[in-house]
């Protein structure tokens, strides 16, 4: 499995397997699995009960409440079937940016090492696992993985982006949800540097009833830029061109506005019970894996 | 307004130069970013920064601008508020020794420099000193920098000074002058001075303790032990424990703590025992007392003991005067007959005492104490001596002596019309004749001449003989002044064999031949601080800064421009 991971070391995979993917509400599935569902099933957790009907398997008549009641009740269980958990990973350029005096685009690989990371846990709970990339619209998608043994197809699949693309999350995720057959676990990686805003497109999937997760990802630099002097600041999805002189002031005014639009993002998810993760690219992926995300209750 | 080289007003053709020069924007670097996302919504969010971004330029444009402007006045040097004409100024600065506290003679320094800097071109300025040697400082000068050279060899003296002699000084040097004429006296303390003098006042109001007085001398009763006077004040509203420190040239002897009430005086008395001494004549009392006014924590003094008055006594035979000369333990006293004297004997002795000897003249070049015969009698028969009066009451040699008590029988006449080169005082007369004189030469040598015979008078039965012949011994020896007792800074030391010594400083100092001189500022007008003042503390501590002409001025001005200018171009503000 280790060599199949160019992400992932074995002695991570094997910590990895001690955690789970947690949801925050349950999904009904599609086969018989490891997870709570909703539907009522022959797992030992008790649901609930119903009155007794012609036909029902007499070992499950609750004879301590006909004892008392002197009436018939069946004992409901519930079924513990599989998650379609999806991870869509944001393609746009400003993903794969890589700041000045960097050799890699930090944002992008460590975006994709918590995809690879994801995946493999659902794999691992006998989930069924989808991966998708999306710029301005849904642009690959894996199909869906299940069981331990195509976590190198999910490797396979993270390392063969496709091509460059503008940000449009509106676009991309409706797209998504309206393709989407069965609900299920939603995490988007994304920056979510879309000028357009990001609400359109995570409100199509939250109102498909998935479970939203939102892991959004910044660079240092994005947070806290060194810009000084005269600049001509490039877009690196347009190439538009965007004059500034960086002062103090002016800097201290974007991060201003960086922790606004993250205060933002995250209280837009959690009016809409949707998960949210904040993950600084110079923080470690062992971090943002034990500790942000377990932090953030999407591992447990 | 004026300027004093309007040429340079020529260089203002630099000035599109400038502006040209910033017409040429600088290329932007180019940046790539992941997005322009945040940057976008910052700067639409506050649409004043685009504007204010636009007018960086033009501050930096106008910080430069502004500071041509300055550099070009300052070359060519406009001058105001000046005194027209022939315009006469007379600075008196004090340099008494409690200038020295704290920062009175800096800023005095500075309010003379400022003066010096803002005078106009035809003003002429003379700087008088008071407390130095020289009074004059300066004569009437036009040029700044001699006059600021002049300023820069002033420091204050050790002792204190009478202000009166010098602001009349400059008051004549200024009536002689053209108006306008100021007389400007800048000092620590307020003082009387003419209606039409500016007083600049420097100093502070501070808290000072001080040794006042250290004398010594031999204990009566013991004369081979020294007993010391010591007289501290405290100049401060809180009563001060100090210590005292007495040392025998470098050697520590005692160490005493006292307790000096507010406004108050402490004395101390103590004795050194001769085996102390060891030959030592320089003793010093050191204050233990951390104060601003250092000069007045160390006093000196000069052992008297060390060495003994000679005297040459010239007589037949008189037990009187013998035993009476003897009294003083600090003489040495030899006797011969005057058969056995020759003149040149003299030279050996400190004084040659002549009891009825008949001489024609000093002998040089001792000092000489004449009972009955002197060279300066007068041919003709004694005059009796009636009710003898003193018109110098206090003079050294009547210190504690009553001549009125005594009965003398006659007296030889005196002729004081024969004493040419000689100054000469009587100290007693009798029906309007001399009867007792004192005369002083221009090279320091100094006679007594008492016109009547020891033996003829009943004065030798009185207890005041032996302190008349004390006093007038010491007296004739100089030992009043050369003992170093009395000694105080800025006085004038005048003694035998010596020129006139200006005591600028405190310290022991050597004579050529002579004995040591002890010099102490014990001067309670100079060590009580509390009456210091200040004119207005922030003018004066701007004066300390002031000392620049306007040109000077607008030069810095500049130069802060140019470092604000840097400092906004290094925070991105203005670049």
């Amino acid at each position: 499995m280790a060599e199949e991971a160019p992400f992932l070391g074995d002695q991570f995979l094997a910590r990895l397997e001690r955690l789970r993917l947690h949801v925050r509400k349950a999904q009904a599935g599609h086969l018989r699995a490891e997870r709570r569902s909703r539907r009522i099933g022959s797992s030992l957790e008790f649901a609930d009960y119903r009155n007794y009907a012609s036909g029902d398997d007499p070992r499950r008549i609750d004879w301590s409440i006909f004892g008392r009641l002197d009436r018939l009740m069946t004992k409901l269980y519930e079924e513990e079937e599989d998650l379609e958990v999806t991870i869509l990973v944001d393609a746009s350029g400003s993903m794969r940016w890589r700041a000045s005096g960097e050799d890699a685009a930090t944002k992008w690989r460590l975006a994709r090492q918590v995809a690879a990371a994801l995946a493999y846990l659902g794999l691992h709970s006998l989930d069924r696992v989808g991966l998708g990339y999306f710029d301005s619209t849904l642009q690959g998608e894996s199909g869906l993985f299940r069981g331990r043994r195509a976590f190198s197809s999910v490797v396979q699949f993270l390392q063969n982006p496709p091509a460059l693309g503008t940000t449009d999350l509106a676009e991309s995720l409706s797209r998504f949800a309206r393709k989407s057959r069965r609900r299920g676990l939603a995490i988007v990686l994304s920056d979510c540097l879309d000028p357009a805003g990001y609400e359109r497109g995570l409100s199509a999937i939250t109102n498909r009833h998935f479970a939203l997760h939102l892991i959004h990802l910044l660079h240092p630099q994005e947070c806290a830029p060194a810009a000084e002097g005269d600049l001509l600041l490039r877009d690196c999805e347009t190439a538009t061109e965007l004059p500034v002189t960086g002062s103090p002031d002016l800097r201290a005014a974007y991060e201003r506005e960086v922790q606004q639009f993250c205060e933002g993002l995250k209280t837009w998810c959690a009016r809409r019970e949707a998960g949210y993760s904040f993950l600084k690219t110079d923080v470690s992926f062992e971090d943002a894996i034990w500790k942000v995300l377990r932090q953030d209750r999407l591992l447990q | 307004m004026s300027f004093f080289f309007p040429a340079a007003l020529f260089l203002s053709v630099l000035g599109p130069g400038i502006i040209a020069l910033y017409l040429r924007r600088r290329r932007r670097r180019v940046l790539e970013v992941s997005s322009t996302f945040f940057w976008q919504r910052v700067l639409d969010r506050q649409p004043n920064r685009r504007f204010l971004g636009k007018l960086r330029h033009p501050l930096s444009l106008l910080l430069q601008l502004l500071i041509f402007v300055l550099l070009l006045l300052a070359l060519a040097r406009p001058e105001f508020f000046r005194l027209p004409g022939q315009a006469s100024t007379v600075i008196v600065l004090d340099t008494r020794a409690r200038m020295q506290a704290g920062q009175a003679f800096p800023d005095a320094l500075a309010a003379a420099r400022q003066i010096v800097a803002h005078a106009g071109p035809a003003e002429e300025i003379a700087i008088l000193d008071l407390g130095g040697e020289s009074t004059v400082v300066s004569p009437f000068s036009r040029r700044a920098k001699d006059l600021r050279d002049r300023l820069a060899t002033l420091t204050p003296t050790d002792g204190g000074g009478e202000a009166g002699p010098v602001i009349a000084l400059a008051e004549k040097l200024l009536a002689s002058r053209p108006e306008p004429r100021r007389l400007i006296v800048i000092t620590d303390r307020p003082m009387e001075l003419p209606a039409s003098a500016t007083t600049v006042l420097t100093g502070a109001p501070q808290e000072n303790t001080a040794i006042l007085e250290l004398a010594p001398r031999p204990l009566p009763a013991s004369p081979q032990t020294t007993e010391v006077f010591l007289k501290v004040g405290n100049f401060s509203p809180a009563p001060r424990e100090v210590e005292v420190e007495l040392l025998l040239g470098d050697r520590p002897i005692d160490l005493q703590k006292l307790t000096v009430e507010a406004g108050g005086q402490a004395n101390f008395l103590t004795q050194l025992p001769a085996e102390t001494l060891q030959g030592e004549e320089r003793l010093t009392a050191r204050l233990i007392a951390p104060d601003t006014l250092a000069v007045d924590n160390e006093a000196r003094a000069v052992l008297n003991a060390a060495r003994p008055l000679r005297v040459l006594l010239l007589s037949k035979g008189n037990p009187f005067l013998e035993n009476a000369i003897k009294a003083d333990p600090a003489i040495s006293l030899e006797i011969l007959s005057p058969s056995q004297w020759r003149s040149t004997m003299s030279e050996s002795f400190d004084v040659t005492v002549f009891d009825d000897i008949p001489t024609t003249d000093f002998p040089p070049p001792s000092n000489a104490l004449y009972f009955g015969k002197s060279p300066v009698d007068l041919e003709g028969d004694p005059i009796p001596v009636i009710a003898p009066e003193t018109p110098l009451p206090q003079h050294p040699l009547l210190w504690n002596v009553e001549l009125a008590q005594a009965r003398y029988g006659t007296a030889h006449r005196l002729n004081l019309a024969s004493l040419s080169g000689w100054r000469s005082e009587v100290i007693a007369e009798s029906a309007g004749e001399p009867l007792l004189i004192a005369l002083e030469n221009q090279e320091g040598r100094r006679v007594v001449v008492a016109a009547w015979n020891v033996a003829s008078s009943n004065l030798a039965l009185k207890t005041s003989f032996p302190l008349f012949i004390n006093n007038t011994l010491h007296w004739l020896a100089g030992r009043s002044r050369e003992s170093g007792s009395g000694l105080r800074a800025g006085d004038v030391y005048t003694a035998a064999k010596h020129p006139p010594l200006f005591l600028a400083r405190n310290g022991f100092f050597a004579l050529d031949g002579g004995p040591w001189l002890a010099v102490n500022t014990s001067s309670e007008a100079e060590s009580d601080l509390r009456s210091s003042q200040k004119s207005t503390p922030a003018s004066l501590a701007l004066s300390r800064f002031a000392a620049l002409q306007f040109w000077q001025w607008l030069a810095v001005l500049a130069l802060l421009l140019i470092l604000l200018e840097w400092h906004l171009h290094h925070r991105r503000i203005t670049e």
